[in-house]
């Protein structure tokens, strides 16, 4: 590859095959496009990807999950259940570099999609199935999502008030984390092809991405034994660390886990008395005492409105910040910034607002150049790639093949 | 050989977006030299009241496969030391607050003059620039700001922090794909280049695909305890023995089998519950109608019928309860590590199984500075040169 050609992002020239049929596998995808990856979304000509069809908002017949996840894609339709499409995905294959597959152990092997199948087509192809559960063990084959992974990783027992019931987190936090996970796998084993040619198959479970999340809480559990508790928005070994409500009925966080925040906190607040209050000098008496504490810290917090607090305690260098909604977040004017909103047209659903990806490359930006693809709309250009004849094509269009 | 043998990386980051990353990267084989001032070190190594004879588990969980060097980088001849290492150097990794890195004279700029091909990762909360750049901040301010919090609690309830460091966790992992798609920009074009990152940009990325909800109804999305708008049945149901299940069956398939394993066949055809949207809007109904059935087994009883007919459903397990399942420890989720001073503690292992070349677990998390001598010993430090800088706490 010649040095920076114009446009060139990390994975230009990149071709990837995405086979997935949920959330995580759209989203590992989108992160290696918008570094510059041609990924083509390989899809069942009926219905395509379920994720276009998921969940109860839609905008004209795409669904929000899908538009989230796809830009940058391209889309071609394949009927892997025929013996023609799988023919066709053969000969898509020396054209790839990297396989995302997305189901359940075994569905792959009956299309001869396997990882033994590809690479006996293409040798050094990278092929990354990202799954809830993994590919061995007594949960592989059993049905699974991200709030099932939450469940089952520990973060739902995590997440709650205190007393309360285990709650979901507010994000798809299974998805994300995954998804992270398997897209770091594949760009270093892109590396490590480039290195050496070897290509090599890559297990990522949800579940574990999922339970590595939760770094450093395990930590906690493997060396103590005990459990974790639920706190709603406080922490188990800081105080003061949780949300405050104003007098406006808005709230804000702060956190105060050196005692140079706690200090500080206590000039704001025109309190210095609490500071020499020998139940609140240090942290440990804090959190002993956070019972006698808390309640005269909330009735200080009721005296002024949300954002004066905030202006206070930001000034008085204590870390906190306003609990914002998605709405306020988005207006937030930090956000705004970071220009962290793009704004993409998309051919159907018009003005599409989607989130940017957060990895700010400074020699090779990140690009936003196509909308969410539509079922099947580069087919044929993928196929006259190929060396189909237009005949055969038709063909295939009319056996839904493609 | 592994992926990453020969690849060197600089880490000045500390606490949790940063070291929870680059641990990815000398597991799989990079030389992860962590650079920590002399006397404290990572705040990690003291935080919270978790700790195996002394050693913070905080620490442990973060920071096995890395070397440790003090410099005091304020110190001339630390600064040295530093740019000493540069050339063998291929990534530095940094989470000071932004402008730091300027005022020591090690920002991207004087560290490129050295190493011209180097790929230099900042990590800040909010930003390099900005209204909140230059504020002090953490994991959960993070959660607030970035809307994570709203939308986490019980119906009718208060805000309740995600239980794990989210932003945290995602940055180390945005940081970490952003280093390896440079690595490879730099392997076919021998060009390097900065990359910034901030705790506030991955929290809403995370959010994915929740902002599109509040795009499409201009309602930013409501806290539903353990359900979420989009999806019915999706949520926690309690059980005869007083556990509860998560059943999230709101595809069409799946609400069949749903239908089917609770022995209510009939409900399939019922017009209110039709497909998901339907299923969405009569969520209460719905919800009622299931947690009437779920209540007469026990879970253990329920679990096996689901299973047996194909119904997406998994017990609430707590973290204990998570990391010592079967399925946890039949896949080799955790991995023992021998620490000379903790003895052998168990950590969770790499997330992704590579089959070429896959993760190894060599180093410890290292004793504060355990490996400076050694270190500087290979960028040519005499030992003399090496007592004095000992001698004036530069290391």
């Amino acid at each position: 590859m010649k040095p920076s050609e114009k446009n060139q992002r990390p994975l230009s020239g990149y071709r990837i095959l995405e086979m997935s049929s949920h959330f995580a596998g759209s989203l590992c995808g989108m992160l290696l496009a918008d570094m510059g990856a041609e990924v083509i979304k390989v899809e069942p000509p009926e219905g395509g990807d379920p994720v276009r069809r998921q969940g109860a908002f839609f905008l004209e017949q795409e669904s929000v999950p899908f538009l989230s996840a796809n830009r940058n894609k391209l889309s071609l339709t394949l009927d892997l259940q025929k013996e023609e499409g799988r023919a066709v995905f053969h000969r898509l294959l020396p054209t790839a570099d990297v396989v995302i597959d997305g189901f359940r152990p075994g569905v792959m092997l009956e299309w001869q999609a396997d990882y033994e199948s590809c690479r006996k087509i293409r040798q050094d192809i990278i092929y990354l199935s990202l799954t809830p559960f993994g590919q061995t063990g007594p949960w592989a084959y059993r049905p699974g999502n991200d709030p099932l992974v939450q469940a089952t990783s520990g973060l739902m027992a995590l997440t709650g008030d205190s007393g309360g019931q285990p709650l979901l987190a507010g994000n798809q936090a299974a998805d994300f984390s995954g998804s992270s996970v398997g897209a770091f796998a594949v760009l270093t084993a892109l590396f490590h092809r480039e290195r050496s040619g070897q290509g090599q198959k890559i297990d990522v479970a949800l579940l574990d991405a999922l339970i590595y999340a939760l770094v450093p809480r395990e930590g906690e559990v493997l060396s103590t034994g005990k459990e974790l508790e639920r706190c709603g928005t406080a922490h188990p070994s800081f105080v003061p660390y949780q949300c405050f409500e104003a007098q406006d009925g808005k709230w804000l966080f702060l956190s105060c886990f050196t005692q140079k925040f706690w200090s500080n906190l206590c000039q704001v607040l025109g309190r210095p008395d609490l500071e020499k209050d020998p139940r609140f000098v240090n942290n440990p008496d804090r959190v002993k005492n956070r019972r006698e504490l808390i309640p005269i810290l909330e009735d200080l917090f009721r005296q002024k409105p949300m954002t004066e607090w905030i202006r206070l305690v930001q000034k008085a260098d204590v870390p906190c910040g306003p609990l914002n909604d998605l709405e306020m977040a988005i207006a937030d004017p930090q956000v705004v910034q970071n220009q962290m909103v793009v704004e993409m047209d998309h051919p159907r659903a018009g003005k599409l607002r989607t989130m940017a990806n957060p990895i700010h490359f400074m020699g090779t930006p990140v690009c936003y150049e196509l909308p969410p693809p539509a079922l099947g709309q580069d087919s044929v250009k993928i196929l006259q790639g190929l060396g189909y004849h237009p005949d055969q094509i038709r063909s295939f269009r009319e056996a839904k093949v493609v | 050989m592994q992926m990453l043998t020969g690849i060197r990386i600089l880490d000045m980051s500390i606490i949790t977006a940063g070291p929870s990353g680059t641990q990815l990267l000398g597991d799989l084989g990079a030389d992860v030299i962590k650079v920590e001032e002399p006397g404290s070190g990572d705040y990690s190594r003291t935080l919270g009241f978790a700790k195996v004879r002394g050693v913070s588990t905080q620490f442990i969980s973060q920071n096995r496969s890395k070397r440790s060097l003090t410099l005091n980088l304020r110190d001339p001849r630390g600064k040295e030391a530093f740019f000493r290492f540069l050339p063998t150097t291929d990534v530095v990794v940094e989470n000071f607050r932004p402008g730091t890195v300027s005022k020591l004279g090690i920002d991207y700029e004087s560290v490129r003059k050295v190493k011209p091909d180097i790929i230099y990762a900042s990590i800040s909360a909010f930003g390099q620039t900005g209204p909140y750049s230059l504020l002090p901040a953490n994991d959960p301010v993070v959660q607030a700001i970035g809307g994570l919090m709203s939308m986490t609690g019980a119906q009718g309830g208060g805000p309740v922090r995600v239980g794990n460091p989210a932003p945290d966790f995602g940055t180390g992992m945005m940081m970490v794909c952003g280093v390896m798609a440079a690595l490879l920009h730099r392997q076919r074009t021998g060009e390097g280049q900065k990359i910034e990152l901030a705790l506030l940009d991955t929290a809403l990325f995370s959010l994915l695909p929740r902002e599109g909800e509040y795009f499409v109804t201009d309602v930013p999305p409501p806290r539903m305890g353990t359900a979420s708008p989009g999806f019915s049945p999706s949520q926690t149901f309690m059980t005869a023995d007083g556990k509860p299940l998560y059943i999230s069956a709101f595809q069409d398939g799946f609400w069949e089998n749903l239908c089917m394993a609770l022995d209510h066949p009939e409900w399939v055809k019922d017009p209110l519950f039709g497909d998901n949207v339907l299923r969405v809007r009569n969520r209460d109904l719905l919800a009622e109608k299931i947690q009437e059935c779920t209540r007469l087994k026990t879970a253990d009883e329920w679990l096996d019928r689901f299973h047996r007919h194909d119904v997406p459903a998994a017990p609430v397990l707590t973290v204990t309860e998570a990391l010592n399942n079967p399925h946890v420890r039949q896949t080799g989720t955790l991995v023992e590590i021998q620490h000379p001073l903790a003895g052998a503690v168990k950590v969770v292992g790499h997330p992704a199984k590579f089959s070429a070349a896959p993760a190894k677990y060599h180093l410890p998390p290292p004793g504060l500075g355990e490996h400076t001598e050694a270190l500087l010993r290979e960028v040519d430090y005499g030992e003399e040169e090496i007592r004095q800088l000992k001698e004036s706490k530069a290391i």
